[in-house]
């Protein structure tokens, strides 16, 4: 499922302000660049989160047939993580301190423990499988509007850290009410503000 | 890069998250009082509330949810568990629905904490045209669905818009709530 095929689900958000020189193509494919998703396949990072391109995502260069079409800037977050839990760590570490003590006549000290603690860290992690996931973005250049191919808070929150950290451009998320004071104006913008939760439909409603 | 410049926004939201449920509530009462039209302006927007409502009420530890199911197909007491829960102060808060507006006609799920649209599909007055080169098809189709999702954003503003003005205006109390807790009471059995 995605903004390109299948049902699509999204969250949407309102620029709220414009960088110094105004947003560009140049503007976009810059700050795209510099944020794109770096692999860590062949690594023992544990998590990688960038930029890569819309219908590519084995792809994180920028170039603008690939992310500009007519009124709209698309691009996708991908976020890998790979996830060692401390109960393998832990079992792969008595292993190596049974085999260290085995072949030193002596178990090992707190610094010697920790070297093979970290060894085995970045070992266990560079084997294990990484977790991808990807949210599509579409910037709506004409009207400043941002679609996050996702829902849910933790989606959200990725996209929103990603968002700061590459554009550095505030965000108004839209919901019911701020679309709400977007389409009203005065005085009943003021009378929205006001309204609060009461019981409406049911036996007791005003 | 701090966080800050969500949070105002977030806050609201969380003050005002009363707003969709109401909204959601109010279309799906309209839409089953006017025979699924909905009008504003001379444009007739077709609103049906398919399969499933969760309703709600409460907070927190009070927290009361309901859903429930539209299994009657001839369109007799479809809703009455539903009519109930509204009765008992429960307002929807997610809900299957499809919309249409001219030749276009949309199915999606609406929660009512963000009126984001979900599971969107295109049911009627779509034409995918197929292109030779196959990063043009993706463009294309891309484009021309980005198009169809945006006509569906305006309408469900438009909705929404349509409820908060009468909500905020005094034909609310007077001539609104009454004509919607009259069609309430109506298939409850119970007259206020």
């Amino acid at each position: 499922m995605s903004f390109a095929k299948g049902g699509a689900t999204f969250t949407r958000y309102r620029i709220t302000e414009e960088p110094v020189g105004g947003i560009t193509e140049d503007f976009i494919a810059e700050r795209l660049t510099a944020n794109a998703f770096v692999d860590i396949e062949e690594t023992s990072e544990e998590s990688s989160v960038g930029w890569v391109q819309f219908f590519n995502h084995l792809n994180s260069t920028f170039p603008l047939q690939v992310w500009s079409f007519s009124e709209l800037a698309v691009f996708t977050l991908r976020s890998d993580e790979r996830k060692l839990p401390n109960k393998i760590l832990n079992r792969y570490l008595a292993i190596a301190v049974a085999r260290f003590t085995e072949e030193t006549g002596r178990a090992p000290n707190s610094v010697k423990k920790k070297e093979l603690k970290d060894a085995l860290r970045h070992d266990l992690l560079r084997r294990s499988l990484l977790d991808t996931s990807l949210l599509e973005v579409i910037w709506l250049t004409k009207i400043n509007e941002i679609w996050l191919g996702a829902a849910g808070e933790k989606n959200r929150a990725l996209f929103e850290e990603a968002w700061l950290r590459t554009f550095g451009l505030g965000l108004k998320i839209l919901v019911p009410i701020t679309i709400g004071l977007e389409i009203l104006k005065k005085p009943l913008q003021d009378r929205l503000m006001e309204l609060s939760d009461t019981t409406i439909f049911g036996l007791s409603g005003h | 890069m701090a966080l800050d410049k969500f949070v105002d926004y977030v806050q609201l939201w969380q003050e005002k998250i009363f707003l969709g449920e109401e909204f959601l509530t109010w279309l799906w009462l309209c839409s089953e009082v006017d025979n699924n039209f909905v009008t504003q302006k001379g444009d007739n927007y077709e609103v049906w509330f398919e399969n499933s409502l969760r309703l709600e009420s409460g907070q927190g530890p009070t927290k009361r949810s309901v859903t429930c199911q539209n299994s009657n197909k001839d369109g007799s007491f479809e809703w009455a568990e539903a009519f109930t829960a509204v009765k008992m102060n429960k307002k929807v808060i997610n809900a299957r629905l499809r919309v249409r507006f001219e030749e276009r006609e949309w199915s999606l799920t609406l929660p009512s904490d963000t009126l984001s649209p979900k599971s969107i599909k295109l049911l009627a007055g779509v034409d995918f045209k197929d292109e030779n080169d196959a990063m043009a098809t993706q463009a294309g189709t891309l484009i021309d669905r980005v198009v169809y999702f945006m006509e569906l954003t305006q309408i469900i503003e438009t909705l929404l818009g349509m409820f908060l003005k009468i909500r905020l205006s005094p034909d609310w109390a007077k001539e609104e709530l009454p004509r919607l807790k009259g069609w309430i009471s109506r298939w409850t059995g119970n007259e206020d």
